[in-house]
Parts: structure tokens; sequence; C-alpha cells
């Protein structure tokens, strides 16, 4: 399955978008992302389904909460 | 003991604060510091106390800051909007922990908006007059720490939006007592302890960030890691170091206690003890009392002073039957240089949801009995 990786701004930044997309009835996972995600050294990011990812963009552009950085990659799991 | 000492810190816990902390020194390892289950365990609680704090003040999560006490929110506050050179408004009534970082940036020019106490048109007055002639900064003690009075913070919010003049609030005595919504006063920062009206351990505090903070201190956040500068974004930009997470754990205990009572009728249940002993202390013709004629006016602090002897004196005795209070300055010498209490201060009485007026009784006659023995200076 491909998954679409949400690079968030902080640990709070990832948490708040894990609660919302809940909310929107989409899962995700929070996670500790090292350089090659983040570019900038520890961060943390959200796993979604690459599938889920036009439904998760408005649900979290309605909130104004923006990842940093969208990633995607095939079947990771 | 009786314990009416609440404004320093409160004693008196819900007892789930402490099994909080107790699960978290044994559970619970640095958020954002691991991927494994202490390490997530320790992220969904300071998560879930940002959340709570920010239901509970009108923020939203990232704008809620972990610190170890208001003094250290308040230093973040000042340290991001005074300058050396700025022109900083405050009221009569401010705390050490506002005034000593003003006095510490040179060249800051410092107005006092003085007004007496208990008279919030007064004050609003003086703001006004004050912000006339230009000002970079307001900072306001929301609740006088020694005479309770409640300062007009929103009728100052609203003259700080129509000068563009960010506002600093000092809600070290109303956070848990009166309502309080960072995002509705539009204010630049609201600064409080986590230990007193919050009911959360010594260690904690929060700062409510309307805006982004200039750092304080620098060193890992656990994010960002390549990069020299401390993050961006909030929280992270301002919160470097580990985080005290038995004190979030139980801070997270004491504002769930605080949401589930609700601040009004902790407000009520502290007047009500409050009005209690104003009621009794006025009928002593040797203590002076600085009790609003209207205790809609006041928090759950009470000063007074006793002829013919010292605040301290009052205190020790007090102490010595088993009942806690503060006497002195209180931190605050401002307070008292504006209220013509210098240079002994005054014997200061706070309460919180745990006092009871049985005990404002007993206070009241342990008070009776000291001055009996008509021990003088």
């Amino acid at each position: 399955m491909d998954y679409c990786i949400l690079i968030a701004k902080s640990l709070t930044h990832a948490q708040r978008m894990v609660r919302l997309l809940a909310q929107c009835g989409i899962r995700s996972t929070a996670f500790r992302a090292g350089s090659s995600l983040t570019q900038r050294g520890c961060g943390y990011a959200v796993r979604i389904r690459a599938d889920r990812w036009e439904q998760a963009q408005q649900c979290l552009a309605r909130a104004e909460l923006h990842p940093l950085d969208v990633v995607w990659r095939k079947g990771e799991s | 003991m009786l314990y009416f000492d609440a404004a320093a810190t409160t004693l008196e816990k819900p007892e789930a604060v402490g099994r909080a902390m107790l699960q978290a020194c044994r559970e619970m390892t640095s958020p954002g510091r691991g991927g494994h289950s202490a390490a997530r365990l320790a992220e969904e609680t300071a998560f879930t106390c940002r959340t709570e704090a920010g239901a509970l003040f009108g923020a939203a999560p990232e704008q809620v800051i972990f610190t170890a006490n208001a003094t250290h929110a308040l230093n973040i506050a000042i340290n991001t909007l005074v300058h050396p050179g700025s022109r900083v408004v405050v009221s009569g009534y401010e705390h050490n922990a506002v005034m000593r970082p003003l006095y510490a940036i040179p060249g800051v020019q410092i107005t006092i908006a003085s007004a007496p106490l208990f008279a919030p048109q007064e004050t609003v007055a003086a703001f006004e007059q004050a912000l006339t002639q230009g000002a970079d900064a307001v900072i306001v003690n929301h609740v006088s720490n020694v005479f309770g009075a409640i300062q007009p913070v929103d009728e100052i919010a609203a003259l700080c939006r129509r000068y563009g003049v960010p506002l600093v609030v000092d809600a070290s005595q109303s956070a848990g007592f009166l309502p309080i919504e960072l995002n509705g006063l539009g204010a630049a920062f609201v600064a409080m302890p986590g230990h007193k009206g919050l009911y959360g351990p010594q260690g904690t505090g929060l700062l409510l960030c309307g805006i982004p903070g200039k750092p304080l201190l620098f060193g890992g956040t656990g994010s960002a890691s390549l990069e020299r500068g401390m993050p961006e974004s909030l929280p992270d930009r301002l919160e470097a170091g580990t985080h005290n997470m038995p004190g979030i754990a139980g801070l997270l205990e004491g504002i769930r206690f605080v949401r589930k009572t609700g601040i009004r009728r902790i407000a009520e249940h502290e007047r009500a003890v409050i009005r209690r002993m104003v009621k009794r202390l006025a009928l002593q013709e040797r203590i002076r009392l600085f009790a609003a004629d209207d205790l809609r006016r006041q928090g759950g602090v009470l000063s007074f002073t006793v002829e013919g002897m010292d605040s301290e004196r009052v205190a020790s005795a007090l102490a010595r039957h088993g009942v806690a209070v503060r006497a002195g300055l209180h931190c605050a010498p401002l307070a008292h240089q504006t209220a013509g209490t210098l240079p002994d201060g005054t014997v200061r009485i706070s309460v919180s949801a745990f006092s009871t007026v049985p005990n404002a009784d007993r206070l009241c006659g342990i008070l009776w009995q000291i001055l009996h023995e008509n021990v003088t200076d």
C-alpha cells in the first residue's frame, strides 16, 4: 500500500494533525522522522494512506493546519 | 495546619495530581526524545495537558507553552517585547516577577498607571492616560497577590488593541478563579503558575502566546536538530531542554479538576470564605482590612494590618497556632508603595477551592486569642 508522509513542524503539530484527521475519519500515525525525511534533523511526521491524501488535505486546510512538506512512499509499512 | 497561603502555592491538591506525578516518574520519559512507549506516553500526556489548558484559556495547543513557573513565563514575555529604551506601562500592583526583569533592561522607561485599590474606573483612566504618551508594552497583574484587587483586564485589553500596544497579563492569582481567554483578549501573552489556582505541582507554569515569543533558553527541542537556531514554530521555540513530565502530568490533573468543578463555582466558594473573614475581621478595631466594598472586585486574597503589631509577628504568632498565612511585602513592594503599606507590609490570607468557612472561623478565633494576649511591639 502506498503512503503519504506529512512532515510536521513539531511534535505538537503532528499530534494536532493526527487528532484532526481522526475527526475527519482518516486514520493516521505520528512517528519520529529522521533527517532523510525532514531535511532539518530530528522531527515528527504523520503517515496516512496515499489514497486518503486529497481528503486529508481538505481536512487540514479547513483548520489551516498545513504540513511543512508531503513525501510519497510506495508500499512502506 | 489551617492553610491560608494559597496565593503562594496551593498546598491542598486533588488526589489525582499526586497519583499522576507518581505514574509519570515510573512510566514516562521525555516527549520528542524517543520513539518508544515511555516517550509516547509522555507525548500524549503533554499534548493532552496543552489541549485541556487551551480549552480552559481559549488558546490552541501550540499556543500553550510549559514553563517552570509564572516568573519564567513573564521573563519570556518581557524578553520578547521589551528592549533597551522601551516604554512600558504597568499597574501600581505588579509583582517583582514583572518589575525586576524590567529594572534589569537598560534604559526602560516605566510608567505606573497608578490608581486606588478596588477602583476599576480610575484604573482604566490611568492606563488610558499613560497610553496616550505612547508605549511599547503594557503589563498588568490581573489580581493583586497582596490585596486581591481584580484589575479591569478586559477594558485594558481593549485600550491596548485600540492603541496597538501588546499586552502581557500576569494571571498568577486569576488562573482558575476568573475566566481568561487569550484570543478573546487579543493579548500578546498571558502568564500563570501551574501550582496555585490550577492545583498542579510546584515547578510548573504556563505561558499562553498570542504572538511568537523570543527564546529565553536555547537548547535541545527534539526537533529540527540540524538547525543552529531554535525552531521557528511554537511550542518548541520556547521549550528548550527536558520537560518536567511529573509536573506536567500533575498539572493536567489540576486543570481537569478546575474544568470539572467550574471556575464560577470555585470563585463563588472562595468569595464565600473571604466574605466570612471580612465580616468577622471587620469587628476588630485594631485590624485594618483591605477589602472591596463589592467583593466581586476581589479575588481570593485578603490583606490586613494590626495596630501595634508588626505583620511578621502576627504571622509568626499564627504559625505557632498552626495557621499558615504570609506577611511582609509578598515580593510586591510596588503594590505596598501604591497602597501605602510600606515599610511593614501586611498579613495576607489567601484561599483556594479547598478552604472552608469553618476553618476561616477557626483562623479568626486564633487571631482574637493572639490580639487578646496583646502582644505588641
